[in-house]
């Protein structure tokens, strides 16, 4: 009775924002790594879900993975929020791998069943180890790429987003029809898991590389 | 080496293993997937990476080198993981191998060792499992069956437990009793007048001792009264002495109220701007508990010798009505100490995890439990209890009353006049702090002089009044008791009013 009435009081929503915004910050950090779109110089290990982790130092980096993350988690949130998708492109802009985050908020969220998120944890955990192997589905990257993070959500959350600037000078922007064509497109799936607190799947739309 | 049927087996397993479901199989998983020795599981791996090189299908293996190694600090034993692509760099590294052993096979290239800690990481978990398949063997180690482990738990628990009431329970309990204590002050002094009171430490703090005094010497002297009283109505003796057992029943918490009024001079002599700070209040309760305690132990034998002690009256009413007052600076103070407790609660309970939100719980039942068992004899008796959360239940700021049960009444000797004294067991309701509606069984006493007219007349005027004022602003008040509350100041007030005449 006591630990209902202590759930009662939390926003398991809310809760569930700042759980899926920090694993996508982890997640980032990883398939940055992983797919080398950093050198491996600016990574350091760090501790995450009981487990190591990559994580770039560069304050670049850092900051606009943040800075992203940071502005959508109320729209997570409020579960407006279909895609979260990192986005490898090559010099022009042009997608070679799109890592699609699809979050979705469960039914009824509660974390009754899971009162200290172990569970959550581990499903985490194998997300992180997922992307860790990803590597040898995917086909090696070209030398000079970089990424940008899409954010698929409603015309009104984008408007919402508009409006209110959460962050200084972090602006969010339509993204080119161009950004997001990708031919010859094959789905790779990576890890799907359910629970009350969080649904997410994750798979990587990957481009077909030697056609350019 | 395993048997030619089962070869097929597990390398069908692996191939699906590593080739379709891209994992990255070590040999600690392997032989907790399987089941195998952990040697068995490495010899296992091995084939396997053989078998694919040999369909030449890509896969990347680590090997554990076993080895010594050459240092300026001398010659070291050194085990590393190596990847193939470096594992001659690493063999040519040591200056003998000892052995070479797969590791892990995975179809990824992997960047770091991470993977290989993540992937065996819910597996190292079970150690039971894993060391039941490992290599190394202390037969010593024995797990301890689940008698065992049931019983340490539940001694686990029950220090958990009493540390927890110990400590936590001790700070609600104090915020909450307390308040009611001020509040009720003028009560306890009225009420002693039929109670048999129970006597302050003296010299324990020796700025407090005249008040201490005061109130001894009062005590006494209705102790006397009550005596006589019994003395007089023989016929009423069957009741009385029922009525001592349950009669003890606020001793203690008349106890604690004197020493909270011994206590008292020294937070107003320090704050006399009736601002009495909150910090300053609780060190107060915390003292007053301890005092309450060995009052508690001495009653027996102070009850005795103060009896004959019986002195000046003029004295005391001097000194009572400076008490008076600054009683009533009190409750207002009280009032916000109130207002605060609340607060504090909440703030609490916030930060409280679940196990300990439940040990609040059986808190509250202790409070519901603990008022009905009546005489305090017992715990007064030996010597050294625990700090009992709740000696006795502190009555509501606002109760409702149900029922009356006993009466008892006494004659008040020296004055010559008769007063009726009753000692009524009302049932008062109010919502504790875990929201709970509690019910509990207090003595009030009530004084309803039949023969005295000049103290109803007493009654609106006077100190009662802000007094009076001070318990309205409590949290809940759904059905007043006009009658209770006005014989109650009644009694105060012919209480305090007998002693000037």
């Amino acid at each position: 009775m006591a630990s209902s009435s202590i759930h009662q009081d939390i926003n398991v929503a809310q809760i569930a924002a700042d759980i899926v915004c920090e694993f996508l910050e982890v997640a980032f950090h990883q398939i940055l790594y992983i797919r080398q779109v950093y050198p491996a110089g600016i990574f350091q290990r760090r501790k995450k879900y009981n487990i190591p982790v990559q994580m770039s130092c560069h304050p670049d980096v850092t900051r606009y993975l943040q800075d992203t993350l940071q502005t959508i988690r109320p729209l997570v949130g409020r579960g407006e929020v279909d895609k979260v998708v990192l986005n490898v492109t090559d010099r022009q802009a042009r997608p070679l791998e799109r890592f699609v985050f699809e979050v979705t908020p469960p039914v009824q969220p509660s974390v009754n069943d899971d009162s200290y998120l172990l569970r959550l944890e581990q499903a985490l955990r194998a997300f992180v180890l997922k992307i860790n192997v990803c590597d040898s589905m995917l086909d090696t990257l070209p030398q000079d790429v970089t990424f940008s993070v899409h954010v698929y959500t409603q015309d009104s959350a984008a408007a919402s987003l508009e409006q209110q600037q959460l962050v200084q000078n972090f602006p969010w922007v339509e993204a080119d029809s161009d950004s997001l064509k990708m031919p010859n497109a094959r789905i790779i799936p990576l890890k799907t898991m359910t629970s009350n607190v969080i649904k997410m799947q994750l798979y990587v739309e990957e481009g077909d590389k030697t056609g350019r | 080496m395993a048997a030619s049927e089962l070869d097929g087996m597990y390398l069908d397993n692996l191939d699906e293993f590593v080739h379709d479901e891209g994992k990255v199989i070590t040999y600690k998983s392997l032989s907790h997937t399987l089941s195998v020795h952990v040697n068995q599981a490495k010899q296992m791996l091995f084939s396997f990476v053989e078998k694919s090189r040999k369909e030449k299908k890509p896969v990347h293996v680590t090997y554990l080198v076993n080895g010594r190694q050459k240092t300026e600090d001398g010659t070291v034993c050194k085990i590393c993981v190596a990847k193939d692509d470096n594992l001659e760099a690493v063999k040519s590294s040591l200056e003998t191998v000892s052995s070479v052993h797969v590791y892990s096979v995975q179809k990824a290239d992997l960047k770091d060792s991470n993977p290989l800690y993540m992937s065996d990481y819910d597996i190292n978990k079970n150690i039971q499992l894993s060391a039941s398949l490992s290599a190394v063997k202390c037969p010593q180690a024995q797990p301890r069956d689940a008698d065992e482990i049931n019983q340490l738990e539940e001694e686990k628990r029950l220090q958990v437990l009493s540390s927890t009431q110990g400590s936590s329970s001790k700070q609600p309990v104090k915020d909450k009793v307390q308040p009611k204590k001020e509040s009720e002050q003028l009560k306890a002094a009225s009420s002693s007048s039929t109670a048999s009171a129970p006597q302050p430490k003296a010299g324990k703090a020796k700025g407090q001792t005249t008040m201490a005094q005061m109130f001894t010497k009062k005590a006494t002297k209705e102790q006397e009264t009550s005596e006589t009283a019994k003395a007089d109505n023989g016929g009423k003796e069957n009741k009385d002495s029922k009525n001592v057992p349950t009669g003890g029943k606020p001793k203690p918490k008349m106890g604690g109220m004197m020493a909270f009024i011994n206590k008292n001079p020294t937070v107003k002599s320090t704050d006399v701007s009736k601002e009495s700070s909150k910090p300053s209040d609780q060190k107060n309760g915390k003292q007053d508990k301890v005092i309450k305690q060995e009052e508690v132990t001495k009653k027996e034998t102070s009850k005795k010798t103060n009896k004959a002690s019986v002195t000046a009256k003029g004295k005391e009413d001097a000194r009572k009505s400076g008490a008076k007052s600054k009683k009533i600076k009190d409750m207002s103070s009280s009032d916000e100490d109130e207002d605060l407790a609340p607060k504090k609660k909440k703030r609490r309970r916030i930060q409280q995890p679940e196990s300990s939100s439940s040990s609040e719980e059986e808190m509250s039942e202790d409070e519901m439990v603990i008022p009905p068992t009546p005489p305090p004899e017992p715990r007064a008796l030996s010597p050294s209890p625990p700090p009992s959360p709740e000696p006795s239940p502190p009555p509501s700021p606002q109760p409702d009353t149900k029922s009356s049960k006993k009466t008892t009444k006494s004659v008040n000797g020296a004055g010559g006049k008769r007063r009726k004294h009753k000692r009524v067991l009302k049932s008062k309701q109010f919502v504790n702090e875990d929201g709970f509606m509690v019910t509990e069984k207090v003595y009030e006493s009530e004084s309803t002089d039949a023969s005295d007219v000049e103290e109803e007349k007493v009654l609106p005027t006077g100190p009662s009044k802000p007094g009076t004022h001070t318990k309205q602003p409590s949290p809940e008040k759904k059905k007043p008791s006009p009658v209770g509350k006005s014989t109650k100041q009644a009694g105060i007030m012919s209480f305090f009013k007998k002693k000037a005449a």
